[in-house]
C-alpha cells in the first residue's frame, strides 16, 4: 500500500473518530442540539408570518413540550 | 490506488459499525444520551464511509481497474457507461456493498430527528440497527469482498452477463434493497417497542417507512417482471422462481404489515399481529439473501458461487430467536387485548385480510422451499411446478381481490347497511359492464366471466368510495372553493392512496386472467417469403440480417404482419451472441395494443438462413397488468406523500414520484421493443430475396449454438 493511501486513511478515520467522540467532549448533546435548532428555526418562520398562528401555537407547544420532557428527565434521574 | 483505498474505508466502516453496537447498548442501557449521540454520530460515519466507498467501486467501473478482481469478472472495457455503473451491484460484492450503505443512511434517517412517539423508541432501534448494519459490513468485508486485488492484472474484464445488459438493471436491484433494508426499521422499532413496554403507537412513528419499504419493493418486483417480459424471451412475466417468489414474500408481509398497522394506529389492537409481522417481513429479508447468496437454489437470478450461506442462517436464527426472547420475556407488558367484533366488520375484515395474506406467503414460502428441504432431508428434490403455485395461489388472490371491493363498504353496522343500500347498483353495473367488455373481447370462458365480474365489482365500488369522497369534500366546502376540495381530499391522502392502490391490484388481476386464461404458444418455421395465419393476423418471414457490434454479433429476424392484406407493421425479434463460453440473449419483439400484445422470438434457423424458427406469443390483456402496475405506484406515491407544510420536501418528493412514474413507464412502453414501420406499405405477395450475411469467423460459432450438426455456408464478408 502506498503513502498517499495511508496518509488519506489516516486523516480521514481522524476526522470520523473526532465527530463520533464529539458528544463526549461537548456540553450540549448532539440529539438536544438538533431538536433544538429545529424548533428555533420553526420560531423564526413563525415570526416572520410564514407560518399561520395554528402553526405557531403548535411549534410553541413542541417547545413546551420539549421543556417538559426536560424536566420529566431531570427528575426521572434524580 | 482505487482498491485499496475502497477496502480501508469499508475496514473503518465496519470498525465503526462494531462501536456504534457498544455505544448504543451502554446508551441504551444506562440511558445516557451522551453515548446514544456518539452512536447516532457513528451511524452517520458509516453512512460517510460507505458512501465514499461505493463512490470509489463506480469509479473503478468507469476507469477500468481491473486489477480489483470484482471490476474485472463483471466488466470490460466495450461495456457502455451506464452499464458500466450498473454492473457495479451485477455481482454479490458490490450489491452487498450498496446495501451496507443503504443499511447505514437508512439508519442515520431514521434516528435522525425522532417523532414526539418514536422518541422514547430511538435508544434500542439503535442498537438493533446498528447490529444489522455491522451484520451486513461483517459479511461484506470478510465474506464478499468487492475490492480484493489480484495479482495479475487482465487486459479486459470478462464483461457482463448479457441477460444483465439492460436498461432494468440500472433501476431494478437497488430499487429492491431499498424495500428490503426499509423493513430493517420497523423491524428494529417492533422490537424496541416492545422492549420499551410501548406496544400501541409505534406503528404510527414509522407508517411512513413502512410504506416506503412497501412501495419499493413493489416498485421493484414490478421492474423485474418487465424485464423479464422484455429479455428472457419466454412469453412470461412471473415464473415462480425461487428467487423471484423471496422478493414476492417480504412483499405480502408488507402489505400484511401495512394493513395492519393502520388499525393499530386507530388503536384498534393488532399489535400482537405486527409485531410478528415486522419480524417475519425482516426474517423473509434475509431468508431471500439466503436464497440468491448461499449458492442451494438454482435461478437465474442467484450467484453461482457464494459462501454466505452458513452466516445468513445463522442472522436468521438470531432475528427470530431474539424476537422470541424479547417478545416473551416482555409479553407479561401487553395491553388487554380488544375482542373481535365480528367478521364481518372493518376489524374483521382486515383480520380475514391479514390471514388471507399470511397463508399466501406460507404457500409461496412452502412452494419455493420444498425442492431444496426435500433435497437436503431425503436425497430427491420434491419440484413444484408454476401450475402448482396457479392452483394454490389463483384462489386466494380471487378472495383477495373479492375483499379489496368489499373492505370499503363495511364500517359501523348502522353506516354499512346504509352504504350496502346506496351502492348495491354501482356494484351491478360494474359486473354488467366488465361482463359485456369480456364478451366484446371474445373472454367467453366461464372461469374469465366470472374473474371479470368479481373485477368489475371490485372497481366500480372502490370508485364509488373515490366518487363519494370527492363530493363530501365538496359539500364541506363553499363553491368554487376547488383548493379547499382538494385539501380535504389530501386530508385523507392515504385512504385515497390506498383505494388507488386497490384499483391497480384489480387492473393487474385482469392482466392476470387474460394470459393465464387465454395463453397462445404457436412455434412455426418458415422459409423466406412463407405466411403463417395466426388469429386474425398473417405473419410473413422475410429475412434474417447480421450486424456485429462492438462486442457481440446481433442476428435480426424481420417478419411482416398483415390483416387480411392489410399491412401493419414489421418485427425485429433479435439473438445477440457475445462468443464462445457466454449464452447468447433473445430479445422479442413487442407489439403492444390495450387488448393483447404480439410477441415474437427467434428459435433457431436453418442452414444458410433459408428458413427461421420462430415462436410466436398472443398475450391476451397483459397491458392491463403494467397499467395496474402504475396505477399501484401512483396510489403507493400519494399515500407517501409528506404531511409536513415543508414547501422543499415537497417538491423533492414529486419530482423523486415523477422521476420514479416516467422510469416506470419508459420501462413499460418506452423502449424500442423491435417494431417498426415501412415507409411503402409491403403487399403480401411482394417477393423479396432473401439476405443472410454472416462473418465466417462469428458465424459458424453462432450456428453451432442454434443449429447444432447442420451444414452451413458463410460469406466472407459483410455486405453494408
Amino acid at each position: 500500500m502506498n503513502t498517499p493511501v495511508i496518509l488519506i486513511a489516516l486523516a480521514v478515520f481522524l476526522l470520523m473518530l473526532a465527530f463520533v467522540l464529539r458528544p463526549f467532549h461537548n456540553k450540549k448533546l448532539d440529539f438536544d442540539e438538533l431538536i433544538d435548532g429545529w424548533v428555533k428555526e420553526q420560531m423564526k418562520k413563525d415570526t416572520a408570518g410564514k407560518v399561520s398562528s395554528k402553526g405557531l401555537n403548535k411549534s410553541n407547544s413542541t417547545l413546551a413540550e420539549k421543556k417538559g420532557d426536560h424536566a420529566k428527565e431531570g427528575e426521572r434521574r434524580k | 490506488m482505487v482498491g485499496p483505498l475502497g477496502n480501508i474505508l469499508l475496514v473503518m466502516a465496519f470498525l465503526f459499525s462494531g462501536y456504534s453496537v457498544v455505544a448504543a447498548l451502554i446508551g441504551a442501557i444506562k440511558q445516557n444520551n451522551k453515548w446514544l449521540s456518539s452512536a447516532y454520530n457513528s451511524s452517520i460515519a458509516i453512512a460517510l464511509l460507505t458512501a465514499v466507498s461505493f463512490l470509489i467501486l463506480i469509479l473503478g467501473f468507469i476507469t477500468n481497474h481491473f486489477e480489483i478482481s470484482y471490476v474485472a469478472q463483471h466488466s470490460s472495457r466495450a461495456l457502455p457507461l451506464y452499464l458500466k455503473i450498473s454492473a457495479v451491484w451485477a455481482g454479490q460484492e458490490g450489491s452487498l456493498l450498496l446495501w451496507c450503505f443503504l443499511q447505514a443512511l437508512f439508519t442515520t434517517i431514521a434516528l435522525h430527528r425522532p417523532s414526539e412517539k418514536a422518541r422514547s423508541l430511538v435508544p434500542w432501534a439503535c442498537v438493533i440497527l446498528s447490529l444489522v448494519t455491522f451484520f451486513f459490513l461483517f459479511l461484506n468485508l470478510f465474506f464478499s469482498n468487492p475490492f480484493t486485488v489480484s495479482a495479475q492484472i487482465p487486459m479486459d474484464g470478462m464483461g457482463l452477463n448479457p441477460v444483465l445488459r439492460h436498461p432494468g438493471m440500472i433501476l431494478h436491484p437497488p430499487i429492491l434493497y431499498i424495500g428490503y433494508v426499509g423493513l430493517s426499521i420497523p423491524f428494529a422499532f417492533g422490537l424496541s417497542a416492545v422492549i420499551n413496554h410501548q406496544w400501541e403507537n409505534w406503528t404510527d412513528a414509522i407508517h411512513g417507512w413502512i410504506l416506503l419499504a412497501w412501495l419499493a419493493l413493489g416498485f421493484g418486483l414490478l421492474l423485474g417482471m418487465r424485464w423479464a417480459y422484455d429479455v428472457l424471451g419466454w412469453g412470461g412475466f412471473w415464473g415462480w422462481d425461487p428467487v423471484e417468489n423471496t422478493g414476492l414474500i417480504p412483499w405480502l408481509a408488507a402489505t400484511a404489515l401495512l394493513h395492519g398497522s393502520v388499525m393499530q394506529n386507530e388503536k384498534r389492537g393488532f399489535w400482537v399481529w405486527n409485531f410478528w409481522l415486522a419480524v417475519s417481513a425482516f426474517a423473509f429479508v434475509l431468508l431471500g439473501t439466503f436464497t440468491t447468496r448461499s449458492g442451494l437454489v438454482q435461478s437465474v437470478h442467484a450467484y453461482s458461487q457464494s459462501n454466505l450461506g452458513v452466516i445468513l442462517i445463522i442472522g436468521i436464527l438470531f432475528v427470530l430467536l431474539s424476537s422470541d426472547l424479547v417478545f416473551f420475556n416482555h409479553r407479561k407488558s401487553e395491553p388487554p387485548k380488544q375482542p373481535l367484533p365480528s367478521l364481518i366488520s372493518r376489524d374483521g375484515l382486515f383480520f380475514l385480510t391479514l390471514l388471507l395474506l399470511a397463508t399466501l406467503t406460507v404457500s409461496i414460502l412452502i412452494g419455493s422451499f420444498l425442492p431444496t428441504l426435500s433435497m437436503a432431508f431425503s436425497g430427491q428434490s420434491l419440484e413444484l411446478s408454476a401450475d402448482w403455485f396457479d392452483r394454490v395461489t389463483g384462489p386466494q388472490f380471487v378472495i383477495l381481490v373479492f375483499l379489496l371491493g368489499v373492505c370499503p363498504l363495511i364500517g359501523r353496522a348502522a353506516a354499512t347497511l346504509n352504504k350496502i343500500r346506496k351502492r348495491w347498483w354501482y356494484g351491478l353495473a360494474g359486473i354488467a359492464v366488465a361482463v359485456l367488455v369480456a364478451i366484446l373481447l371474445g373472454l367467453t370462458l366461464p372461469l374469465a366471466l366470472i374473474g371479470f365480474s368479481l373485477a368489475g365489482l371490485t372497481m366500480a365500488l372502490i370508485i364509488a368510495e373515490i366518487i363519494d369522497g370527492i363530493s363530501k369534500a365538496r359539500q364541506s366546502s363553499d363553491p368554487g372553493q376547488e383548493t379547499k376540495t382538494i385539501t380535504l381530499l389530501m386530508n385523507q391522502q392515504r385512504k385515497y392512496g390506498g383505494l388507488l392502490v386497490h384499483l391497480g391490484i384489480v387492473l393487474m388481476a385482469l392482466g392476470i386472467i387474460g394470459t393465464k386464461l387465454y395463453p397462445f404458444e404457436q412455434t412455426v418455421t418458415l422459409a423466406s417469403n412463407d405466411t403463417v395465419q395466426l388469429k386474425s393476423l398473417t405473419f410473413q418471414f422475410i429475412e434474417l440480417t447480421q450486424s456485429v457490434q462492438a462486442d457481440h454479433t446481433e442476428v435480426t429476424a424481420s417478419v411482416r404482419v398483415f390483416q387480411g392484406e392489410k399491412y401493419l407493421y414489421t418485427l425485429k425479434p433479435l439473438v445477440d451472441d457475445y462468443g464462445s463460453g457466454t449464452q447468447s440473449l433473445t430479445t422479442p419483439a413487442i407489439q403492444s395494443d390495450l387488448h393483447q400484445d404480439v410477441y415474437v422470438i427467434v428459435g433457431g434457423w436453418e442452414p444458410g438462413g433459408k428458413s427461421a424458427t420462430l415462436k410466436i406469443y398472443f398475450n391476451e390483456l397483459i397491458n392491463f397488468l403494467w397499467m395496474g402496475g402504475m396505477v399501484l405506484l401512483a396510489g403507493g406515491a400519494l399515500a407517501i406523500w409528506p404531511r409536513k407544510r415543508d414547501t422543499t420536501l415537497k417538491i423533492l418528493v414529486t419530482l423523486l414520484i415523477l422521476l420514479i412514474l416516467m422510469g416506470a413507464a419508459c420501462m413499460m412502453w418506452g423502449l424500442p421493443h423491435g417494431v417498426t414501420r415501412e415507409i411503402f406499405s409491403p403487399t403480401l405477395s411482394a417477393s423479396i430475396p432473401l439476405q443472410f450475411h454472416l462473418p465466417k469467423d462469428r458465424g459458424e460459432g453462432l450456428q453451432k449454438k442454434l443449429s447444432p450438426g447442420l451444414q452451413f455456408s458463410f460469406e466472407e464478408e459483410i455486405p453494408l
